[in-house]
């Protein structure tokens, strides 16, 4: 038979790791073939330098096939030495052991340099077997060659070593097969969301690939016991939940802790450890006699125990069994890590769909309320007011100066309140609402926002300029409440002034191009910056309602607006000397 | 309850507001007859004639109804629909009055097909100059059709059961 193969990531993977570890994997073949009944002599009679040039020639050649994909090169070196080796009288079935046992050194060198990447491990495997598979391949092409020369070898021995080809083969080929069936589950579990599924999957895969009867999986705990986990294979509930507040010492005082902690991989008859004495009733009912277990671990971490009970191969669970669990268990540490991000990722969003919650609960109490203070409180301020009225029209004899003068206070109080309660409605219904956010020119809204004014600039003279300014991203409604509250401000504060002086003016921000800094000026009366953090709290008012009426709201608004729009607002101004008010806003690459 | 032909159906449940607003229409001279329901169940037994006003002539139209959207029973939006949604009330003009500005309710009503939505200010002149400017407009401004056949939901004759 002739196998072919194709240069792969698997390939080089393995490649890599055997070139790190080159020269003790070299010394601990060449130890084992010296002891070989077949090879000892041969490996005894090499002179030291004739066996290391023939090691870098193979090398040489193996390097050039798997890194450059020159395999027939390679095919034909391994052809002519099978039959070299057939003329000397070593039968193929030692070779393949040789092969073999090349691989068995060379896993644990895999293991260790894939450890934390339990799918690239899978691969490299996954590789090696591929190569011996071509390795043996070629080789025995050789001893068909040499068998095709020397007729005299008897029948029988030839068909000894066919049935010793055929076996070997078909070992590494199962070794093979595990590999990538493990590589497959660990695909899927980077692929899929629905873990619990996973784990089952990956049970059943094990105890497929190791003929077991039943496979399970125990978890370290928090106080540090094991405790079984409910995916398990083949395993009946009431066996999974038994299995719980089993010691396993860190420390590796007892076997489980020396499996869990410290990669023991354990393989022998059931129930004569402590670890295993739970399952002894309940898992003899399927002849369940014989256990493999090793350390479930992602990475560093200990996760617990995986173990396989009851082979349904005739002598019981392989050397190359445990092995597939041993990697296994490296596969399931990647279930368990996905699990775990999955796990935070749910509880993070159950989290944040409380807070949702809590938060749309929140909003209705308050759109309740400010329905119930829009509709309920207006009402009773018109009675007072109208009915204080239709007492000064109607009643008016009945009332001496000082009388009706109360009553104007009286609708005076209730208007006010009133457009305090307008106000306080506005201010409340901007944190709800949504943004309705677009390309603007801010120019044209202040300067409808200034039309809106119109009746507070009558019989004075008043000069307002407006500034080109930038373009930006803003909710138009919104904004043109900025600019209406910023100018009716401007236009009341300077009611005073001889002439009436308005900048609507615009800034870099000094540290980000992104942003526009916009600037309403005024040469009003000021205020005294002492103050100034008060300016644009609810209900503050820096003046005498007798000389600037107001309800204290209209800069809290403006505040609650820029803020929303991820902007800053602040004033400066000095007492007699006019108030300026800064904002920020975002979206300048708007003027393209 | 005299069931005489009326003009205005005021629908409204606070003292002081129907007061305020029959005294503006007074101040107005305005001469039409006002009906008053204090709740949104008694404003639908006047519009439909059953219960409390089981003798009207359904035929006997406002010619609006001044409409209150809080009110105790059946609130404002729910007779606004049952109007809207019935063919011998639907050609009814109703101007809903009330204290809400919450545009959830300007637009709900607008839904609902109604044709004027005021919103009562706090200031009394304000609010009087509404009430009579509404009136003048409804009641001598605005044209209606001439009673259309709305007096039974099923033609004479048709229901055996009445004959």
């Amino acid at each position: 038979m002739t196998d072919t193969l194709t240069t792969s990531p698997p390939l080089v993977q393995f490649w890599d790791v055997y070139q790190r570890h080159y020269a003790a994997i070299g010394a601990e073949v060449l130890a084992e073939a010296a002891d070989h009944a077949e090879f000892g002599p041969v490996v005894a009679a090499m002179p030291p330098d004739v066996s290391r040039q023939q090691d870098e020639y193979n090398e040489r050649l193996v390097d050039d096939a798997i890194r450059r994909n020159h395999w027939a090169p390679y095919a034909a070196y391994l052809r002519a030495q099978g039959a070299e080796y057939a003329r000397a009288g070593i039968s193929l079935a030692s070779w393949i052991d040789l092969v073999a046992s090349f691989s068995e050194h060379l896993r644990p060198y895999l293991l260790d340099a894939y450890a934390t990447a339990p799918s690239e491990l899978l691969g490299s495997l996954t590789g090696m077997s591929r190569f011996t598979n071509f390795a043996i391949a070629g080789i025995a092409e050789g001893y068909r060659d040499a068998e095709r020369e020397l007729i005299l070898r008897e029948e029988r021995e030839r068909h000894r070593a066919d049935q010793a080809v055929a076996q070997s083969l078909e070992r590494l080929r199962s070794m093979q097969l595990a590999a990538e069936a493990l590589l497959d589950v660990s695909r899927h579990i980077e692929a899929s969301t629905d873990l619990p599924t996973l784990y089952g999957r990956l049970s059943a895969t094990i105890a497929d690939l190791v003929q077991a009867g039943c496979v399970l999986f125990a978890r370290v705990q928090e106080d540090g016991t094991l405790a079984a986990e409910p995916d398990a294979y083949g395993v009946s509930a009431d066996v999974v939940t038994k299995l719980r507040d089993v010691p396993c010492d860190a420390g590796g005082q007892d076997l489980a802790g020396r499996i869990a902690h410290h990669d023991l991989v354990f393989r022998g008859p059931l129930g004569r450890e402590d670890l295993f004495a739970p399952y002894d009733g309940s898992l003899e009912a399927f002849g369940a006699s014989t256990v493999i277990a090793v350390a479930w671990r992602s990475g560093d971490r200990r996760l617990g125990i995986l173990s396989a009970y009851g082979s349904r191969r005739p002598n019981g669970f392989t050397d190359d069994d445990a092995w597939v669990l041993r990697v296994a268990g490296l596969a399931a540490g990647l279930v368990w890590q996905h699990k775990q991000a999955e796990e935070r990722e749910r509880a993070a969003w159950r989290q944040e769909q409380q807070r949702v919650v809590q938060l749309q609960a929140v909003n209705a109490e308050l759109e309740a309320f400010s329905y119930t203070v829009s509709h309920d409180l207006r009402a009773p301020l018109r009675a007072i007011d109208g009915f204080s009225r239709i007492l000064l029209t109607e009643h008016a004899g009945a009332l001496d100066d000082g009388g009706r003068s109360c009553l104007d206070r009286v609708r005076g109080g209730a208007q006010q309140m009133g457009r305090l309660i307008d106000d306080l409605l506005t201010f409340s219904r901007l944190g709800r609402q949504a943004l309705n956010r677009r390309p603007i020119l801010p120019s044209e809204i202040a300067r409808r926002a200034l039309d809106d004014l119109v009746s507070e600039q009558e019989g004075r003279r008043v000069k307002v300029d407006i500034a080109d300014l930038p373009p930006c991203e803003a909710d138009p409604a919104l904004l043109e409440l900025v600019f209406v509250n910023l100018l009716s401000n401007a236009l009341k504060f300077t009611r005073r002034r001889p002439e009436t002086l308005i900048q609507v003016e615009w800034y870099e921000h000094p540290d980000d191009p992104a942003v526009t800094v916009y600037a309403v000026r005024d040469n009003g009366v000021g205020f005294d910056m002492q103050y100034a953090d008060r300016l644009f709290g609810v209900f503050q008012r820096l003046h005498r309602a007798e000389d600037y009426e107001g309800t204290g709201v209209g800069l809290a608004i403006v505040q609650r607006i820029v803020t929303r729009h991820g902007g800053r607002v602040w004033a400066e101004a000095a007492p007699g000397q006019g108030a300026t008010v800064y904002f920020t806003l975002t979206g300048g690459q708007a003027r393209d | 309850v005299t069931d005489q032909s009326v003009d205005i159906l005021l629908v409204e449940d606070n003292p002081d507001d129907l007061q305020l607003t029959l005294h503006s229409f007074r101040q107005a001279n305005f001469a039409n007859t006002v009906h008053v329901a204090r709740d949104g169940e008694e404003a639908l037994e006047y519009l439909f004639c059953t219960g409390r006003h089981s003798t009207r002539n359904i035929g006997d139209r406002p010619k609006v109804v001044l409409l209150d959207l809080k009110l105790p029973l059946v609130d404002g939006l729910e007779v606004l629909r049952r109007m809207k949604g019935d063919p011998r009330t639907a050609q009814l003009p109703v101007v809903v009055l009330t204290s809400s500005r919450e545009e959830r309710d300007l637009v709900e009503s607008y839904q609902l097909g109604v044709n004027s939505y005021i919103v009562k200010p706090v200031d009394f002149e304000q609010f009087a100059t509404a009430v009579s400017t509404l009136g003048m407009y409804w009641l001598l401004l605005n044209q209606q059709p001439a009673a259309v056949a709305v007096g039974s939901p099923t033609p004479a004759g048709a229901n055996p059961a009445a004959g």
